[in-house]
């Protein structure tokens, strides 16, 4: 595809240029330091091991995949458009010889790299702040596990991100798109708990599907049709987001 | 001659009645040519849809041959552009947002940014955040980056906007240098009448969301004391119809 | 052919959508096994509340410190819908190894119940117009019960896809799921380590022989297993669950705790319930009357006492006599004795004989009788552990469920049996 390496590009060096990517970062250590320090301070004072050294990432993932996770790469996909919409950038790299479908997969793929790299950062840190603490409780399937589960989690976020992505072509503010995300996002978790047998429709449901993968007999068709309806999911969502990007007059 | 553009039946109308309707243009290669209109006229609105900013109602509008709608990448491959305004990264310096528009042509290297550079007068500037410009600094770097891959095509809105009288002048001479040693063809568009005059080789005068006339500017010299004077002209006899 | 770009992005969406849509209501239909498992435990309650004849549960929990039993009780249940008859004994057992058993009958005219520290029968008997409570109530049916399922559905998520449900031969099912460390969420983990943790303080303050070791360290759910076997006709019939908890105690000495609980229905449908046969055995009446019998019956007395000087003095005698006590009914007499000198500061005294209907259902019921004034005043009996009988006098009602009392100073209500050498 023409000119979608220049885009891709031009958006990973937009990306690492911006403050909020250090947020993001800085935001991730002090979960994880906040999370050792509260698993630590529990196991003293009342004795209980609340994460061993391979759980503790586990710990962490939970919290992580339902607030700081989402909520950045909410702020990301909002910036990538909603934010160069308003300012005016976006016709920057849309009068260049590439297409919108090239501008729009870059943005996209960016987004994901972003939800990646996160997650990874985040793994290592909790992975060494376990052993550090917990030198006791190691093992390789622990690690293969954690692994597993960090990148298992990528998934439901990517999907909600693609949401995002939507709300940001389909609204003019990114404020009104953030509060939208926000909605959306209690909205899911909310009817999630309302109508629990009909979860599979609320993509927020899935952020804790890691659980199916590290389970002892692994439950091979749940996780095809979790794979599946995110992958629906997200095709739909990716292809709206998608036609409203090209549609629209700069 | 080969063709340099082409706008077919172009219309594009908005919601509130403004915009450009059925608009036919030939432009050729080595043309300077000036768009000529009031505020609110449809000029940006014209180069919007050219730059593919902006999808027509109807009509197509082709560059060296490719549509811009069914085959935009070819279509922009020689073509620079400037439309509104000229917009950088802010959070990055002029260099590095020149390398990166340089990423989407190959043959543009550190040496060609630095040329650019040079002939907008932004060398000493080079490291500094494009935040902190001023408006004819912003201008300058835009100029940059549209002339950046020696475009064949250079689509320029306004380019004269926040300029001083030194950067008008200068402006105008690298018109005119790049016409005299590539070859470019110029698609301008401007409010300032003497300018255009003096720059352009052929005018084009839109009013009202339509294009009234076009002819090159010795003719027009030649039955006009001024350029004005036809502009006034021909506006006079458009609004009185 | 070639599509064009909107085609293409039509066709794009319109496949996604169907994916997503598709594949959500499959797994919706579809359910987890806990969903399964849910509606299998539904119905097994609702058939037990009405709809079965009869059947036996038999309940089995064992509490075990690295593999040695700590505490062992199994309780076996027959139920008998059409007599409305319950049979049910228990057998505990502690880490010292003493046994108890407890045994009991009801059914709609009787109740026998029998501990294993003495060996005798305690028969009470019902009036027959009584309307009895249900003998079993599905707890899904209870009052806030589907908020409770909502909330626990909610904090189950994804480990729902933890029970795996398998089918049977004979058409029944198999379902089992365990967790094992990693896979107990933390939340879960914190909350029940620290219950159990309690729960193991608690019990080793309470029952000393029952040798609970002292984890204080490093506690965690290390294991939960569980498996549940449904028969053809949608019953559950075989459930078992175990929980390993671990932790370390002050020397650092690794504990396994594991608690197992065995559930098993069976003998559906002929399930027979005999009342034990009592000739011949130590048997002892407990007539129904708000906790009342017959060895009530005897003079009672308290001290009226009053502070003077700063010293306690004894300034006369409350005395009450049970003079009978049949079934529903108890009668007596009660006065006051002040001495000399002290009549004027004590004011009036009461003097009356009473009849006391207790009724089982309402804890609230009081007698009347008259006072030296010649009202009618209310008053209230309890029979009280160790021979003695709690009164109080001059109740005002206030509703059917509460009331005011209004004691005199220094009166705490409890006569003592007066015996005569």
């Amino acid at each position: 595809m023409a000119g979608f390496k220049a885009a891709f590009i031009i958006e990973a060096i937009k990306l690492l240029k911006k403050k909020k990517i250090i947020a993001a970062a800085i935001l991730s250590i002090f979960a994880v330091v906040i999370g050792q320090i509260a698993v630590t301070a529990i196991k003293h004072g009342l004795g209980l091991r609340v994460a061993g050294s391979t759980e503790f990432p586990f710990l962490v993932l939970s919290i992580f995949s339902y607030t700081i996770l989402p909520l950045f790469a909410t702020f990301v996909a909002i910036d990538m458009f909603s934010g160069e919409f308003s300012s005016n950038t976006m016709k920057i790299t849309l009068t260049r010889p590439v297409s919108r479908f090239g501008v729009f997969s870059a943005k996209v793929l960016n987004l994901a790299l972003f939800i990646c790299s996160n997650l990874v950062f985040v793994m290592i840190l909790s992975l060494l702040a376990g052993f550090l603490f917990n030198m006791s409780s190691v093992s390789l399937l622990g690690f293969v596990r954690v692994v597993l589960s960090y990148m298992a989690t990528f998934f439901p976020v990517f999907v909600f991100s693609l949401l995002v992505v939507l709300l940001s072509n389909l609204l003019r503010g990114g404020l009104a798109v953030f509060f939208l995300a926000i909605i959306a996002f209690i909205a899911f978790n909310f009817l999630d708990i309302v109508f629990s047998s009909y979860s599979s429709f609320f993509i927020t449901s899935m952020f804790d599907w890691y659980t199916l993968w590290i389970s002892e007999s692994i439950n091979v068709y749940k996780i095809l049709r979790q794979v599946l309806i995110m992958l629906g999911c997200g095709i739909m969502l990716f292809t709206a987001g998608y036609y409203l990007f090209d549609r629209k007059d700069i | 001659m080969h063709k340099a553009i082409e706008i077919t039946e172009l219309t594009k109308v908005y919601s509130n009645g403004r915009g450009i309707s059925n608009m036919n243009l030939t432009i050729d290669q080595g043309d300077i040519f000036g768009f000529l209109g009031p505020n609110g006229a449809g000029k940006t609105t014209a180069m919007k849809v050219m730059a593919g900013l902006m999808r027509p109602d109807r009509g197509d509008v082709k560059i060296f041959g490719a549509s811009v709608i069914d085959d935009y990448v070819n279509a922009m491959k020689h073509v620079g552009c400037i439309i509104e305004t000229a917009e950088s990264y802010p959070y990055l310096s002029a260099n590095e947002n020149l390398k990166l528009f340089a990423r989407f042509y190959p043959h543009v290297d550190q040496k060609r940014i630095d040329e650019c550079l040079e002939i907008t007068g932004l060398l000493k500037y080079k490291n500094e955040k494009s935040r902190k410009f001023s408006l004819g600094m912003k201008q300058r770097l835009g100029v940059a980056a549209a002339i950046l891959s020696k475009p064949k095509l250079l689509i320029l809105d306004e380019p004269l906007n926040g300029l001083d009288v030194e950067g008008i002048i200068e402006m105008r001479k690298l018109i005119k240098q790049l016409v005299h040693e590539s070859g470019t063809t110029f698609f301008i568009s401007s409010h300032l009448i003497h300018d255009v005059e003096l720059t352009c080789t052929r005018i084009g005068v839109v009013y009202g969301g339509q294009l009234i006339n076009v002819d090159y500017t010795h003719n027009i010299l030649s039955n006009y004391s001024s350029l004005e004077n036809y502009f006034i002209s021909e506006v006079d006899r458009n609004g009185r119809v | 052919m070639k599509l064009s770009k909107k085609g293409i992005t039509a066709l794009s969406f319109t496949l996604g959508a169907c994916l997503f849509v598709s594949t959500a209501f499959a797994d919706t239909l579809l359910g987890s096994g806990y969903d399964q498992l849910k509606g299998s435990a539904k119905n097994t309650a609702s058939q037990m509340e009405k709809g079965l004849d009869s059947y036996t549960i038999e309940a089995l929990y064992a509490l075990k410190d690295n593999g040695q039993t700590l505490y062992e009780e199994s309780n076996t249940n027959k139920f008998d819908a059409q007599k409305q008859a319950s049979e049910n004994t228990s057998v505990t057992q502690v880490s010292s190894g003493n046994t108890t058993t407890n045994y009991s009958y009801t059914d709609q005219k009787h109740s026998i119940w029998k501990n294993g520290t003495d060996d005798k029968y305690y028969v009470t008997e019902f009036p027959e117009d009584e309307v009895r409570g249900k003998m079993f109530a599905s707890p899904f049916n209870a009052k806030g019960a589907p908020e409770i399922e909502k909330i626990v559905d909610a904090l189950v998520g994804n480990l729902k896809d933890y029970v795996q449900a398998e089918e049977r031969a004979d058409g029944g099912r198999v379902y089992s799921g365990s967790l094992s460390e990693a896979q107990v969420p933390a939340v879960v983990n914190a909350v029940s380590s620290f219950g159990i943790k309690q729960m193991i303080n608690e019990q080793g303050r309470m029952q000393r022989d029952a040798k609970m070791p002292e984890i204080e360290s490093d506690i965690f759910v290390k294991k939960v297993v569980g498996t549940a076997a449904e028969n053809k006709s949608g019953l559950l019939e075989n459930v078992t669950g175990e929980v390993i908890l671990s932790g370390k105690d002050k020397n650092g000495t690794q504990h396994d705790l594991t608690l197992n609980i065995v559930l098993k229905l069976s003998n559906i449908g002929n399930t027979k319930i005999t009342m034990p046969d009592l000739t011949g055995a130590n048997v002892e009446n407990v007539t129904d009357s708000g906790g009342f019998s017959s060895k009530f019956v005897g003079k009672y007395k308290n001290n009226i006492i009053t502070e003077k000087d700063g010293k306690f003095i004894k300034i006369g005698e409350r005395n009450l006599e049970i003079t009978s006590m049949d079934k529903d009914k108890v009668t007596g007499k009660y006065h006051e004795t002040v001495k000399p000198g002290f009549e004027a500061e004590y004011g009036d005294k009461y003097n009356f004989t009473f009849e006391y209907n207790p009724k089982r259902s309402n804890s609230m019921s009081t007698f009347t009788y008259t006072n030296s004034k010649g009202e009618q005043e209310n008053g209230q009996l309890y029979p009280g552990g160790s021979g003695k009988i709690y009164l109080e006098l001059n109740i005002k009602m206030i509703d059917s469920n509460s009331y005011q009392s209004n004691n005199q100073q220094y009166y705490d209500g409890e006569f003592s049996r007066v015996f005569e050498d």
